[in-house]
């Protein structure tokens, strides 16, 4: 069972940038093998960037994630490092985007299977989710991450186990889903 | 079922939703669906779950650009400084 999210005093912000330090350090070091004290100044280069290109309006009408923006721009950032020369990268990988329609195929041919209550309470289950599951989940299913690349992220051994570490994460999520289903069925 | 088959069953999932399936695919794919409740069931809420993240992630992308356009640069800085100092320290506390 998901333990309820510990509300911290930092902003969203701070909660974010955080975030992003612990996905994009382990990430950029085990990909270009870099030190610690080079991978921390590229996630300051990055934090810096990130706000810069805010103000400039490049993140008006993004097409991905915040997150995934941010990654790329460590990676750019990264590159930049190594190479001395820059090398945009817009964004990771595609892995192309879900089909509002396929899911729709899924979902809404059943309106008995889902009602609001079902919705509200995948809702706050995907807002809630605690790490490892936070990160694997929300990096593979919305920020479009490969497994060699949450692999990395996460300090897995290989993408293999990301994969059977995905796998337990999601039947984790829905037995939670499951269980909250009962409980609101049977009053309990 | 297995894990293992749990895994290539998501993967399955997870390139039906991205429309990534050849005709044949799919077709197997619906009569997998149609034949085994509970893996229709994993595969529904896969699909819910994703939907809601879109939402939900949306939310949040937000309330992060909002409170971008609301701090200076200055204070940004600062912020990253010191969320960077912690995380040094954090690092070192674990080794």
């Amino acid at each position: 069972m998901w333990k309820e999210f510990e509300v911290h005093n930092d902003d969203l912000l701070s909660r974010f940038l955080k975030q992003e330090r612990s996905k994009n350090y382990n990430l950029i070091r085990r990909r270009y093998n870099l030190p610690k004290n080079i991978a921390d100044d590229i996630y300051q280069e990055s934090c810096i960037a990130f706000y810069n290109n805010f103000q400039e309006g490049k993140l008006n009408n993004l097409t991905c994630s915040l997150s995934s923006y941010f990654t790329s721009i460590c990676i750019n950032q990264t590159r930049k490092h190594l190479n001395g020369v820059r090398e945009d990268v817009d964004s990771l990988d595609d892995p192309g985007f879900y089909s509002a329609s396929k899911i729709g195929e899924l979902l809404d041919d059943d309106a008995e299977w889902l009602n609001e209550d079902d919705i509200k309470n995948m809702h706050d289950i995907v807002a809630m989710l605690p790490p490892p599951c936070e990160q694997i989940l929300w990096g593979f299913y919305r920020d479009g991450m490969s497994m060699e690349e949450i692999a990395e992220m996460a300090d897995y051994r290989n993408a293999q186990t990301a994969k059977a570490k995905k796998s337990q994460c999601l039947s984790k999520l829905i037995k939670t889903y499951k269980e909250r289903i009962k409980n609101a069925v049977y009053g309990k | 079922m297995e894990n293992k088959d749990l895994e290539i069953f998501d993967e399955k999932v997870d390139r039906y939703l991205r429309n990534q399936m050849t005709a044949k695919e799919e077709i197997e794919f619906k009569k997998l669906l149609a034949s085994d409740a509970e893996l229709r069931s994993r595969a529904k809420t896969t699909a819910l779950m994703i939907r809601q993240m879109e939402i939900v992630g949306k939310e949040k992308d937000d309330k992060i650009l909002h409170a971008l356009k609301i701090m200076i640069k200055e204070e940004f800085l600062i912020l990253v400084a010191k969320l960077s100092a912690q995380a040094k320290k954090s690092d070192k506390d674990k080794t």
